[in-house]
């Protein structure tokens, strides 16, 4: 009898530890997030001309290091050219102008969960016992991958053919009325100056 | 968004489709851009843990300002041919976010051995805080669009008066004054 009651004892102590051990693992400790000011770190003029915005939203799956991540990412960009960098002649009465090559920003939006990720988990043999964490390397890593993808879709999805094809017209009709004569656009590399790097 | 995770887990590795996409055409002289950074830092602890738990990030948010040249009227280029001149008045200077980097650079980490490291869920709540403060900032104090449309002013004051002379003509750039209905700052 006392024996069986020993039992039931240590058995109950064990259950209590084991559920203050399971309670203590899985409680998500109390978190701050502090945010300083921010800091101007750089002011830059220049005289691009913009003729394109981009905004959107994008599935990521990717794979590093045997681990998967699943996020969506709201995306915005613009493609510009550089008016001071520009070749122009003149034949006649008629200025002669080439387009630049094209200038492909993209950056993260500002909107709110423009960076969410939905699934991370671990893959390969033994994944049970690999952890599903992300190190800050390897989530750069993949939003590097991202940004790369992503300017590639523009230069085949026609986004970069079509900057080019409005930021000549748009050039035109500038600079006919700053020099107040004809002026002439010429594109050497319609589908992209940057084309190839993006095959 | 959880169908959508199981639809694509079968698909190839590094699938970037995109789900939405805007292409919008503008018409915009971009003269000045303007990086801004924010510092964030998560510290998470509690009576019952041991060890710290602190990690410091940061990453740059850029604005930039520009003249929207479809607002550019016939009539804003006054040309003298006589005294070869041309008086240029430009639609108003707007600011805009242009967005955020993607990546984080990390500043300090001090995880203690019995806590677990972040994770990329952790590092997004990060920015979406630090985001957060960013917006409110750049709505609150002025001196982040002055700064940069001031050097906006300049640039473009000097990029006209450039071309023009190059052409025989002396400029003479002013802007527009904006509007209370003009919307100066989009995100």
């Amino acid at each position: 009898m006392i024996k069986n009651k020993k039992l039931i004892l240590i058995a109950v102590v064990a259950i209590a530890v084991i559920a203050i051990g399971l309670y203590f693992s899985f409680a998500s400790p109390k978190k701050s997030i502090d945010v300083s000011k921010g800091q101007i770190s750089k002011v830059e003029t220049m005289a691009q001309l913009c003729a394109i915005d981009i905004y959107s939203e994008v599935p990521i799956l990717d794979t590093i290091n045997n681990k998967v991540m699943f996020a969506v990412q709201k995306q915005k960009g613009s493609v510009s050219f550089d008016l001071e960098n520009m070749q122009m002649d003149s034949d006649g009465d008629t200025v002669k102008i080439v387009l630049s090559p094209e200038i492909v920003d993209l950056y993260e939006a500002t909107e709110d969960n423009s960076w969410e990720v939905i699934d991370t988990k671990a893959i390969g043999t033994m994944s049970m016992f690999k952890s599903d964490k992300f190190t800050d390397e390897e989530e750069n890593a993949i939003k590097a991958n991202i940004k790369k993808n992503s300017k590639k879709l523009l230069y085949h999805n026609g986004t970069i053919e079509r900057a080019r094809a409005e930021g000549a017209r748009n050039l035109q009709t500038l600079m006919e009325r700053v020099y107040n004569k004809p002026v002439k656009v010429t594109d050497p590399t319609p589908k992209g100056a940057h084309f190839n790097e993006y095959k | 968004m959880y169908t959508l995770a199981a639809l694509l887990s079968s698909c190839a590795k590094n699938d970037n489709k995109e789900l939405y996409q805007e292409i919008k055409s503008v018409d915009k002289m971009v003269f000045a851009s303007m990086a801004i950074t924010k510092t964030a830092k998560m510290e998470s602890s509690d009576w019952y843990t041991m060890g710290k738990r602190i990690a410091v990030y940061s990453y740059d948010s850029y604005m930039r300002a520009y003249v929207d040249l479809s607002a550019l009227q016939m009539d804003d280029l006054v040309f003298d041919e006589d005294a070869k001149t041309v008086k240029v008045t430009l639609p108003p200077v707007m600011t805009e976010i242009t967005g955020r980097d993607m990546e984080m650079r990390k500043e300090y980490e001090n995880i203690g051995m019995m806590r677990s490291d972040l994770d990329s869920k952790e590092r997004a709540e990060i920015k979406e805080k630090a985001n957060a403060s960013f917006k409110t900032e750049v709505e609150e104090n002025p001196m982040f669009k002055q700064q940069l449309t001031d050097a906006a002013k300049r640039k473009a004051r000097k990029y006209f008066e450039t071309i023009f002379e190059a052409n025989g003509y002396t400029a003479s750039v002013d802007f527009k004054p904006s509007s209370n209905s003009d919307s100066h700052d989009k995100e």
